[in-house]
């Protein structure tokens, strides 16, 4: 099989709108959650949230063409031109061996419930672009028709897995020879009102209203919920032989994909699938769980996920388990849901470039049920050559991907 | 204005261009505008007027120019009756 490598990042989050951002964050242990100012949280349970602040989009796409595109399409837009400058990324010459895979969770939701307010309060017709907009895929076609990619282009759609599955399907094709180089990652827009209210009666959000930056608490004994995030990750991934023909700077290699599904209940997730994920993970790549020093968690900072998540690392990993270092960045950038795994890959990988290993931030007082090395509050300076980044979903899908030095 | 000034203030509005540039000669190819714009267009200068363009009054994949933006809003007034948004 042929290897896989990563040549481009861009992002944009609530801690920042590039990547030089993104690391500042991370090395200052910054976290992005604010009281939600897009709209008014003053009757929900949860108040605050993870946004993107201030972005502009005008740089990347005309403004009158703005009109034609979600919010979840310009976020990707911005995270991709960057990915692709980063990169030094062209088409030009292989187009139709270029791809690009993109996860979103809810989808372009700005755009569908414009529409329903259109019909349904204001008794008008909805305007014509209503549906290249709030087509799932239309983030993934406009990477395509922008960046010239001819070569296969998707949109996987599975909550909080789908951008960790879309680096995972983008590294498999290029493995098998389907394709040699994709942009992929993911994008998932801040959730309207109506979507926001319906997050906040399934009472699985923080409702640390008085202290927002603290309010995503991973592995904490108080912990209370995650914190809705908004944001985009695009990667460039290629194969080892384009990159290299190029003289391409390279981040990091993929070296293995682990998926599973849980196949038991639709929210409730099962510390068999995600030992599943994570074994199958290790597999492929390869390795051998000693081989592995850090961990980017799915750190949702629920009740459940952390001792879950907890427990399928120590089955993994057996003893091994007390010698890695295990974060979740989700306390800085908050839940990105379909953007979460692409955006948490990032991390990992400039941790590994940068020599750092991320923090979890407000973990002040760990959950006993919790007690691996959650690299508490700042982060460390210390070297990793294997990572792996793991993602669950509602649904039961779950997806680890491990990651190399080059 | 006359209608059609007001409807190349619409085009002109829709794509941000100062409305001393766009004539009825002007085509869409030099205003930038795709099928997308145009329908998008005519759905603004529908809601405008508050009147009805049928799907079959203006093909979009053949309409080059502003005047044939203008032309059918012209045809479909006289159908629609009167004009209520001017």
């Amino acid at each position: 099989m042929r290897r896989v490598v990563v040549t481009g990042l861009g992002v944009i989050c609530s801690v920042g709108h590039d990547v030089p951002q993104l690391l500042a964050a991370l090395t200052e242990g910054r976290s992005g959650t604010a009281t939600i100012a897009s709209l008014d949280p003053s009757w929900l349970n949860t108040q605050v949230g993870a946004e993107v602040r201030n972005a502009s989009f005008d740089h990347v796409v005309p403004r009158p063409e703005q009109r034609h595109l979600d919010r979840q399409s310009l976020l990707a837009i911005h995270a991709a031109q960057q990915a692709v400058d980063d990169a030094g990324f062209t088409s030009a010459e292989d187009g139709p061996r270029c791809g690009v895979i993109l996860g979103t969770g809810m989808g372009p939701v700005e755009t569908i419930d414009g529409a329903i307010r259109e019909v349904h309060i204001d008794k008008r017709k909805p305007r014509p672009t209503t549906i290249p907009r709030c087509m799932f895929n239309a983030a993934s076609g406009q990477l395509s028709i922008r960046f010239g990619c001819k070569g296969p282009s998707q949109t996987i759609v599975t909550a909080c897995a789908s951008s960790a599955h879309a680096l995972g399907q983008a590294a498999n094709f290029i493995r098998h020879g389907t394709a040699d180089a994709f942009l992929a990652g993911g994008t998932e827009v801040f959730p309207t009102l109506s979507l926001l209210a319906a997050w906040d009666t399934l009472r699985v959000m923080s409702t640390s209203n008085d202290r927002p930056e603290a309010a995503s608490r991973p592995f904490n004994r108080d912990r209370d919920g995650f914190v809705m995030g908004e944001g985009s990750a695009v990667l460039v991934l290629e194969s080892e032989e384009r990159a290299t023909a190029r003289g391409a700077r390279i981040y990091g290699e993929i070296i293995g994909v682990g998926l599973s599904s849980d196949a038991h209940h639709i929210t409730q997730p099962q510390v068999g699938g995600l030992v599943q994920a994570m074994s199958l993970a290790l597999a492929d790549a390869q390795v051998a769980p000693e081989d592995v020093q850090y961990i980017n968690a799915h750190g949702t900072a629920t009740p459940i996920n952390d001792p879950l998540e907890t427990e399928a690392i120590k089955q993994v990993y057996g003893d091994h388990a007390r010698r890695l270092m295990v974060s979740s960045t989700k306390s800085a950038h908050g839940h990105t849901i379909g953007a979460a795994g692409a955006l948490e890959a990032t991390a990992t990988l400039l941790g590994m470039n940068h020599g750092f290993v991320p923090a979890t931030l407000n973990l002040t007082d760990p959950d006993p049920a919790c007690d691996l090395d959650c690299v508490p509050l700042t982060p460390r300076a210390e070297r990793f050559d294997v990572a792996m980044s793991n993602s669950f979903a509602f649904g039961g899908h779950n997806v680890s991907l491990v990651f190399r030095r080059y | 204005m006359d209608i059609n000034g007001e409807i190349i203030g619409i085009i002109a509005g829709y794509k941000e261009l100062d409305p001393a540039t766009v004539c009825a000669e002007s085509t869409f190819e030099e205003l930038g505008i795709d099928s997308l714009d145009a329908i998008d267009i005519v759905y603004e200068i529908e809601e405008k007027f508050g009147v009805q363009v049928p799907q079959d009054a203006l093909d979009l994949n053949t309409a080059q120019r502003v005047s044939d933006i203008l032309a059918v809003v012209e045809k479909v007034r006289g159908s629609n009756g009167q004009v209520s948004g001017a």
